[in-house]
This record gives C-alpha cells, sequence and structure tokens, in this order.
C-alpha cells in the first residue's frame, strides 16, 4: 500500500481539494455554499493529518487523534454557522453575504 | 507497486476532486449540497486507502449522514430568495478568488512534492483500540474539551435558531 | 488639697458661659444670663478659696517662696516651643495676682446681676435683643481680665490683654446700630454712629499702647530669653539685665590684631523695656496723651462703663506696672539716663491733675465718672511710679469697688431718667427686636449722648456743643436735680461712693489716696504730694457739683421728675457694692490707728511681694507701711472738704433750670477750654487723624500715578507681547495642529473604502497575505 502510492500525491489530492474549497468559500454568493468550501477545505486538512499518520508516524496515532477532533469541530461549526444563517435571513430575508455588510464603512 | 490499490486511488481521488467542483461549480446551492456528498464519500474512500477505517466510518457518519443533510435542511429552509436558477451563484471577486486558489494549489503543491521518507512500520494491528486508547490516554483533557464545546455549540446553535 | 492648683479654672468658668452662651443658649436670654453669673459665682467663690487658703498658709510660706525665686503658687505648662526656649501658660498666684482675683469676681459678679436690671430681663417688651450677647461679652472679657492677672508671663499677659482690647470694642460698639444725633438749629439731627465710632477710637487708641507692650515683650524675651515673671524677677536676670544694651548697628569685631569700634548707638536694655511695657499701661489705663478714648468710650452700655472703664481693665494697665515693678525698680537703680520710674510718676501726676480739671466741666454724668476715672489712673501710677507700690495697689484695689458703685449708680440714674421715654415707647418699637442693625428698639435716640460724638471727619469737635442743653438727653446732670427723693437707695449708695472718692475718712478712699500722700510726703517728694493734694480736692469738687446737681434742689425736667427707683436687680448690687465701697478702706488701716480692726493687713500681705525681684537675696518688704501722717491726712481731709464747700457754694445755694448756664462758664475761655478737654481730640483729629489721611491720600495719589503707571505700562507690553504671541499661535501652532488633523482625516477618508463589510473579500486579503509571505519564503528557502 505505502509502496503504491507515493505521499506527494495524497497531499496534492488533498492540495486540490482544499484550493476548491477556497475558492468555494471566496467566490460563492450563497451563505451555505461558502459553508461548503469551509467544509471541503477542513476535509482536505484532515485527508493530510491522515496521510501523514500513515506515511510518518504510524505507531502513533496522534493524526487520527487531530483527524477526529477536527470531524468533531467541523460539525459544531456546521450547526452554529447555519443556525446563524437562518438567523440572518429571519431579519434580513437574505442569506447572500454581499447583503449582509453591516461592517461597511 | 500494485497497479490495483494505485488505480483505486486514482478512481477515489477524482471521485472527490469531480465532487468538490460539483459544489463549487453548481448552478444552484441545492445541488451543491449533492455533488458535498459525493466528495465527502470520496474522502472516506481516501481514509480507507490509508487503513484508517475508523475515520471513515466516521466520516460516512458525520459528514454524509449529518453535515450534509443539515447543510441541505438549510438551503431547502433559505431556497425562497437564492434558490431560483440563473442568477449567478458567484460573487463579483469570483475571477480573483480563481486566482488566489489557484496559486494556492502551486504553492501547497510545490511544498507537498518532494523526497519524504516514508516510515517502514506498519500501524497497529487493532487501530482502533489504539485510538481509544489515546483519547482516554494522553489526550483525555482536548477529547473531554471538545465534548464540552460540542454541547455548547448545540445550545447555542438551538438558541441562535430560536424563533 | 490646694485650690490654688486649680486657679487655671478662675478664667475658665467665664469663658466657658462665653461658649457656652454663643454656641448654645444664643436663644434664651434669662438662661444665658443665669449661665454667665453662675460661672462668675464659681469663679468668685474659687477665687475665695485661694485667698482664703493663701491668707492660711501665711507669710513664711510666700516669703520662703519668694528667696527660692518663684511664686508662692505656681504653675506651669509648656506652650509653644520657640527656639531654644519655650513660650509656657500657666498661672502665677501671689498676693497681688489673688487679691487681683478676688476683687475682679467680686466687682464682676456685681456687675452681672446689676446688667440683668439694666438690660431691662424683667420687662420684656423692652430687654435689649442681644441680651445673650451682651452677657456673652461680659463673660469673654471676665475670662480676659481673670486670666491676665494671673498669667506667668508676659506673653499669656498681651493674649489676655488683647481679648480685653477685643472685649472693650465689642461692650463699647454693642449699640453699634444707634443712630446718634446733635442738637443745631434747635432741631435734633441724626450726625453719626457714636457708638461704633467710639469703640474704634478705644481699639486704636489702646492699640498704640500695646505696640509699644508688645516691642516691650519682644526686647525682654530677646534680653532675658524668657518673659515668665518667676525668671525674668530673679535678682540674678535683672542684675544682668541692668548691664545690658541694645545695640543698633555693627558690633565690635578683631580685624588681625586691630579693634574695629562699633558704629551705632547702645541704649540701656531694662530703660527701654520699661518705658515700652509704660506704653501699654498708658493706652490701657488711658494716661495723659492716650486718654482720649476713656471717655468717649461712655457711649458703651454703663454696666460696661463700670466693668471695663472704671473698676477692672483700665486698672490692667497698673496692674502692668505693679507686676513688672521689679523691672522697673531695677531700671531706675541702673540709672542710665532716663529713670523710668520718674517718667511714670511724672506721666500719671499730670494726667491725674490734667483730668481732673477736666471733670469739673463736663456735664454728662458718665462722662464726669470717666475723667474722675482717668484722674484716679493717675494717681495709682503716680504712686507705684513715686515708689507707693504698696499704696498704689491698695488704691487700685479700693478705686475698683467704688467706682464701679458710682458708674452702676450713675447707670440707675439714667435708667430712671428713662422711665418716662420707655413708658411713652410706642409698642411698635418692641415688636421686631431682632432688627438690631437698622433701628434699635430698647436704646432710641433718647439715650444717645450727643456729647460723645466724635467724627474723624467732621469740621468741629460736635460733642463740644453745648450752647444750649438737649432737654432729651437722660444724661446731662442739668436735666436732673432732686432725685434723692425719687431714688433714694441708688442715693444713698451714690453718696457712699463719692464719700469714698473724695476722701472722707472711713470711707475706702481716704484710707489709700492717703496712704499714696503719706508716702510721697515722707519720701519728700514734695511737688508730687502738693499736686496731688490740690487733684483730691478738684475731685470733691466736681464730685460735689455732681451729687447735687443730680440728687439735690428741685426736679428741673419732666424726666427727672418722672424719674423711678431702679429694679432690685439693680439697687442690690449697689448695695453690696456700697457697703463694700465702705469698709474695703479697713483692710489697709494704717497701723497707727488701725491695729484695732485689721491691722495693716493690706501692707503685710501685699507687700509680701517683693519689689526688687526675687532670689535668696531679694529684699522684702523693702516697703515697709507708710505710717499715718497725721499733718499730711489732715491736709487732705481739709482740701476735700473745701471742695464739698466749694462746690456746694457754687452749685447747691439755689435752685438752677436747665437751660440755665453753668455759673463757672463765665470765665469762658477756661470753660470752654476745659469743657472740651484742652481740646486734645481736636488736637489729635488736626494732627494725627488729619495727618494720616493727607498722607493716606498723599500715597494713594503715588500708587494711582507711579505704581499704577508702572503697573499699566508693564500690562501695555505684555499686550503688544501677547498680540505677537497670538499670530504666531493662530497661524503657526494652529495651522500645524490643523495640518495634522486634516492629514489624518483625508488619510482616513481614503483608508476606510478598504472596510468593504464584505466578509468574503477579507477573507480573499488574508489568503493574499498568505501567499505572498509564502512565496517570500519558497524564494528565499
Amino acid at each position: 500500500m505505502v509502496e503504491s502510492v507515493p505521499l506527494g500525491a495524497y497531499l496534492v489530492v488533498a492540495a486540490a481539494l482544499f484550493a476548491i474549497g477556497l475558492y468555494g468559500a471566496l467566490a460563492r454568493r450563497h451563505a451555505i455554499a461558502i459553508l461548503m468550501g469551509v467544509e471541503l477545505m477542513l476535509n482536505a486538512v484532515n485527508v493530510n493529518l491522515v496521510a501523514f499518520w500513515r506515511y510518518l508516524s504510524p505507531a502513533n496515532m496522534s493524526g487520527q487523534v487531530f483527524a477526529t477532533f477536527i470531524i468533531a469541530l467541523a460539525a459544531a461549526e456546521a450547526a452554529i454557522g447555519l443556525a446563524l444563517f437562518i438567523a440572518i435571513y429571519r431579519s434580513r430575508d437574505t442569506v447572500s453575504v454581499e447583503e449582509v455588510n453591516l461592517m461597511k464603512w | 507497486m500494485n497497479v490495483f490499490l494505485t488505480s483505486i486511488f486514482v478512481i477515489v481521488s477524482v471521485i472527490t476532486l469531480v465532487g468538490a467542483l460539483g459544489v463549487v461549480m453548481a448552478r444552484t446551492v441545492f445541488a451543491s449540497g449533492l455533488w458535498l456528498i459525493l466528495s465527502f464519500a470520496g474522502v472516506a474512500g481516501l481514509y480507507v486507502l490509508l487503513e484508517a477505517p475508523f475515520l471513515a466510518a466516521a466520516q460516512i457518519l458525520i459528514y454524509v449522514g449529518a453535515v450534509a443533510v443539515l447543510i441541505l435542511f438549510a438551503v431547502m429552509l433559505t431556497r425562497r430568495v437564492m434558490g431560483d436558477p440563473g442568477v449567478s451563484q458567484n460573487n463579483s471577486q469570483w475571477g480573483a478568488a480563481a486566482v488566489v486558489a489557484a496559486l494556492m494549489f502551486i504553492v501547497l503543491s510545490l511544498t507537498s512534492v518532494q523526497n519524504w521518507r516514508p516510515s517502514t512500520e506498519s500501524p497497529p494491528l487493532l487501530a482502533v483500540n489504539a485510538l481509544g486508547e489515546a483519547f482516554l490516554g494522553p489526550y483525555l483533557l482536548p477529547f473531554e474539551i471538545v465534548s464540552v464545546v460540542l454541547l455548547v455549540a448545540l445550545v447555542g446553535a438551538i438558541i441562535l435558531a430560536r424563533e | 488639697m490646694s485650690f490654688a492648683q486649680y486657679a487655671f479654672l478662675v478664667p475658665l468658668f467665664p469663658l466657658l458661659a462665653f461658649v457656652v452662651i454663643v454656641l448654645l443658649t444664643n436663644r434664651s436670654k434669662r438662661l444665658s444670663s443665669n449661665i454667665a453669673i453662675g460661672a462668675m459665682i464659681l469663679s468668685g467663690i474659687l477665687s475665695y478659696l485661694i485667698f482664703f487658703q493663701a491668707i492660711g498658709e501665711g507669710s513664711e510660706h510666700v516669703l520662703a517662696a519668694a528667696h527660692a525665686g518663684e511664686a508662692p503658687w505656681s504653675m506651669m505648662w509648656d506652650w509653644a516651643p520657640v527656639g531654644l526656649s519655650t513660650i509656657q501658660v500657666g498661672t502665677y498666684l501671689d498676693p497681688l495676682s489673688i487679691i487681683m482675683i478676688v476683687m475682679v469676681t467680686t466687682v464682676g459678679l456685681m456687675i452681672f446681676w446689676y446688667s440683668q436690671g439694666y438690660m431691662n430681663i424683667q420687662d420684656a417688651a423692652h430687654t435689649d435683643p442681644l441680651y445673650a450677647r451682651f452677657f456673652a461679652y461680659l463673660s469673654l472679657f471676665a475670662a480676659g481680665m481673670l486670666g491676665y492677672v494671673i498669667s506667668p508671663n508676659l506673653v499669656q499677659a498681651i493674649v489676655f490683654w488683647e481679648v480685653m482690647g477685643l472685649c472693650s470694642f465689642l461692650l463699647i460698639g454693642f449699640w453699634f446700630g444707634k443712630k446718634t444725633g446733635v442738637y443745631r438749629n434747635g432741631r435734633w439731627v441724626a450726625e453719626g454712629d457714636a457708638n461704633s465710632n467710639a469703640a474704634k477710637k478705644a481699639f486704636l487708641t489702646t492699640r498704640v499702647g500695646d505696640v509699644g507692650f508688645f516691642l516691650g515683650i519682644i526686647a525682654l524675651g530677646a534680653v532675658a530669653g524668657t518673659t515668665n515673671y518667676s525668671e525674668v524677677f530673679t535678682m540674678g536676670t535683672l542684675d544682668r539685665l541692668k548691664e545690658t544694651f541694645i545695640g543698633f548697628g555693627t558690633p565690635t569685631f578683631a580685624f588681625g590684631g586691630m579693634e574695629i569700634p562699633a558704629v551705632g548707638i547702645a541704649i540701656p536694655a531694662l530703660t527701654v523695656i520699661s518705658l515700652l511695657l509704660f506704653m501699654g499701661a498708658v493706652g490701657k489705663s488711658a494716661q495723659f496723651p492716650l486718654h482720649v478714648w476713656l471717655p468717649d468710650a461712655m457711649a458703651g452700655p454703663t454696666p460696661v462703663s463700670a466693668m471695663i472703664h472704671a473698676a477692672t481693665m483700665v486698672a490692667a494697665g497698673v496692674f502692668l506696672i505693679a507686676r513688672m515693678y521689679p523691672v522697673f525698680a531695677a531700671a531706675s537703680e541702673a540709672s542710665h539716663g532716663v529713670n523710668p520710674l520718674n517718667v511714670v510718676a511724672a506721666i500719671g501726676l499730670f494726667t491725674a491733675l490734667f483730668a481732673a480739671t477736666i471733670g469739673i466741666a463736663q456735664n454728662d454724668i458718665k462722662r464726669i465718672l470717666a475723667f474722675s476715672t482717668i484722674s484716679q489712673l493717675g494717681f495709682m501710677v503716680a504712686a507705684i511710679g513715686s515708689g507707693a507700690w504698696v499704696a498704689g495697689v491698695f488704691h487700685m484695689l479700693t478705686h475698683a469697688f467704688f467706682k464701679a458703685l458710682l458708674f452702676l449708680g450713675s447707670g440707675s440714674v439714667i435708667h430712671g431718667m428713662e422711665h418716662l421715654h420707655m413708658s411713652h415707647d410706642s409698642p411698635g418699637h418692641a415688636d421686631s427686636p431682632q432688627e438690631h442693625g437698622s433701628e434699635l428698639p430698647h436704646a432710641p435716640d433718647h439715650r444717645a449722648t450727643p456729647s460723645l460724638v466724635v467724627d474723624a471727619n467732621a469740621a468741629a469737635p460736635v460733642w463740644a456743643v453745648r450752647s444750649v442743653a438737649n432737654p432729651d438727653d437722660p444724661q446731662d446732670i442739668w436735666n436732673m436735680g432732686g432725685l434723692r427723693h425719687k431714688m433714694p437707695i441708688t442715693f444713698w449708695t451714690y453718696l457712699m461712693g463719692t464719700l469714698a472718692l473724695t476722701g472722707i475718712p472711713i470711707w475706702a478712699g481716704f484710707w489709700s489716696k492717703d496712704e499714696i500722700l503719706a508716702h510721697t510726703y515722707e519720701t519728700h517728694q514734695t511737688f508730687v504730694w502738693i499736686v496731688l493734694t490740690l487733684t483730691a480736692g478738684l475731685t470733691a469738687f466736681y464730685m460735689a457739683r455732681q451729687l447735687i446737681l443730680v440728687f439735690f434742689g428741685q426736679p428741673r425736667t419732666a424726666m427727672a421728675r418722672e424719674a423711678k427707683e431702679s429694679p432690685w436687680t439693680m439697687t442690690m448690687p449697689l448695695v453690696v457694692l456700697a457697703i463694700a465701697a465702705t469698709l474695703v478702706g479697713l483692710l489697709g488701716i494704717p497701723d497707727r490707728i488701725g491695729n484695732f480692726v485689721f491691722g495693716s493687713w493690706f501692707h503685710h500681705w501685699i507687700a509680701l511681694v517683693p519689689t526688687t525681684g526675687l532670689g535668696p537675696e531679694a529684699v522684702i518688704e523693702a516697703e515697709a507701711p507708710t505710717e499715718m501722717n497725721f499733718l499730711v491726712a489732715g491736709l487732705s481731709v481739709l482740701t476735700a472738704l473745701v471742695g464739698w464747700a466749694l462746690g456746694y457754694w457754687v452749685y447747691g445755694r439755689r435752685q438752677f433750670t436747665a437751660t440755665e448756664r453753668d455759673p463757672l462758664a463765665r470765665v469762658r475761655f477756661a470753660w470752654n477750654t476745659l469743657q472740651n478737654g484742652y481740646y486734645m481730640d481736636a488736637l489729635y483729629r488736626n494732627t494725627f487723624i488729619r495727618g494720616s489721611v493727607a498722607l493716606s491720600n498723599g500715597l494713594a495719589r503715588f500708587d494711582q500715578r507711579i505704581i499704577d503707571g508702572i503697573v499699566n505700562g508693564v500690562a501695555r507690553i505684555t499686550v503688544a507681547v501677547s498680540a505677537v504671541g497670538r499670530w504666531i499661535d493662530t497661524y503657526i501652532v494652529d495651522g500645524f495642529v490643523n495640518g495634522v488633523g486634516v492629514v489624518t482625516e483625508e488619510y482616513g477618508r481614503i483608508m476606510r473604502l478598504i472596510q468593504t463589510g464584505f466578509v468574503q473579500n477579507y477573507l480573499l486579503v488574508v489568503f493574499v497575505s498568505i501567499l505572498v509571505l509564502s512565496g517570500i519564503y519558497l524564494a528565499l528557502r
């Protein structure tokens, strides 16, 4: 298995996944789409963590542990984020972040 | 070099990346959500290939089973405004975003492709057992804190979303 | 138990009464006066206890203490450290001060008692609106006098001395709102504020003497290092001071083996100190150059005149000379140039005769007594100055009693004379008793004494104008007459006082006055003796004039016809004081005839105060009691009788009318001179007052033209400089500041455009930054 696929391949896949997620977070108008981009970025990070664990220190479970933590935190983030969007939607009738610009000058 | 495994890796990777591209390219948010499920599943496949079955299961259960469904629900709750197909889903800075994302990919790839020296060890025979011992051993405190965070997030979400 | 230990309580009781009345019981009139009287009774009881205990301990104790160089009963506490020494406070009791506290509390108590009636406490409608304050002032005054006489040093003494001065001021001006008037062109016109003017005059005139007193204290403290009597009076200190000189100019100093002589003058310290201290006594005891305030002080309420300006405070100056006698004596002994005791005697002698002559021509009942007081104080000063120390102190004691009696009697007469007006007062007058400042309900104009108005700005001495009798003046003896039937108690007590004052045997004044005369005769100071005897004759004359015009004949005005005897609160003190004035002289009957009662008790007692100083070698009883000299006594009695006879001859043979001129006024020039007090007031007005006003005007002009000119010039320069500064400020400093502001504002206007409020924009910036940093990292790797 380790001999079949080099570590760099996983990393490049994860990098691509991260870049796609970043594009989603930066370019999409819908707030939930942004959230999806962020989820993709988090998955990319998880892939990295697991790949490093497997290739560099399989005896130490730290990689998987951190990946698990990130999954848990991502779930929490998704729950909070979606609750926020629903609250914004109720008060402003929109979920487009371009129109949510209270912080503008 | 096992061609079979290599080809499976390529297939799974393609599924993952195609799903991800679908997420960011879809014309409706609902479609994006569906593409997201595909991408999550691909990542789960990667975990399997990386000999982390527990994480693969968790990925399926949490992401595909919970987060994606949650997202789809949210999309449907708010679809009245943004759901119309034909309206551009991208904002005014999408070009710059694409450039930045591409540059980010190049930078990350450049740092990724180097001469890694993989360890010759193999993972523990019962990796799940080891993982459980790690959670309740050296990582007990973070583990507990994460559980508290989850609880707080739960309560916070309820409060925020409450009418 | 030694009561002398508690002597500090003697002044403390009245002081507490003052505090309590002012702070707490001001509203309640009767309570206030009761507190004041109670405090005086306590002080009096304590004084008498001290007195009798001191007598009981006997002369041996006093003598032993004197030889040990201290007062027999003395207590000291540290008060304020000054340099290397410490100013102390305490009590200093020797026979002199014990006699004084007994006298002050006794006379004071009588006067407090009397004041209740005088201020009409029995008649609520006419009670003085500031009745409580009056008793507060009286108490404070009593505290001042008692504290003064038991002072152990001059520092404490001047503190209480000034307390007395303050009280004198406050009490003379007690009816400060009263407008006095003058009779001009047949009309009674408002003239001025006699009371407040008199108060100011008294205060400022005594201030002149006080400056000397204070300088004397400073000089004594400087050369002796202390003002404690027990230390100053030691023979050692006095002997050292005799050879001390106060120098002005450079001291001698050695320079390269050469002695550079001093440049300047050196004056004998004791002489200077004595004369300066005597200046204080001159001011306080109204001696010749500074006597002018005392007659005007009669504007105050009569009990005040009795207490302060006859019996006690004016005696403070005499007491000062008596107390500091060792210093005076040492100064005379050292005999460097001027002999201070001779100065004292000369001033006293002159004042005695001078004031007695003025007394002849006065028409105001209180003014006559005022000049009599000045004259008698001159007697005491002359006595002490001529060496009759014991006799002078004795005269101070007897005088306090009979002069207090006379003043209170005159107050009673005035009170009786006012009866007519009092009963005719409209009730509205008493409606607003608190309006003290504008109009005085109790003492309206009719109590005014126009002959007392002294206004520095008036063209002529107003008080001197009595070309026409003022028919409303209750103090003018020409408006009285025949009062002995209307006011019998007042008459008889007044008669006792007059007899005592004029030196008729048995009565107090005779014994003390005769002793002074005998001493001067025995010591061959013949001139002094003759002048004082003459003065005694003049005294008898003017007192006979007063007595006859007030009490004998027929009433000359309606006021006199309507006069009523005063209430018992006023007559009882008169009776007590009359008895005292009659009998107090018996304390000092000379041995030759007096052994059957007290012997020459007073001499033996008071002579225990060493007059030459304290210490082992002090000569006690340096002045043996002067023996009765029948020639002197006979002559003085004869003179007094001649005075009485002349008085009767001039005034007693027929009935006068109120508007009639005085028979003696036929000698117009002499009469006017005397009535105007030798024009001393006019003299002072035209020299000191006009002079100081002119000087002030000159200085004011100097101030306006030159000082103000300089100040204004400086101001103008400052304004010019400021204008330049303002231009710089406006265009350069402000420009810079505003420039900073404008730049900041414009920068902010541009930079705020970054804040789009578009979250993804921020995220893009974040990742661009990450890319930049990564690029740098990769490039540098």
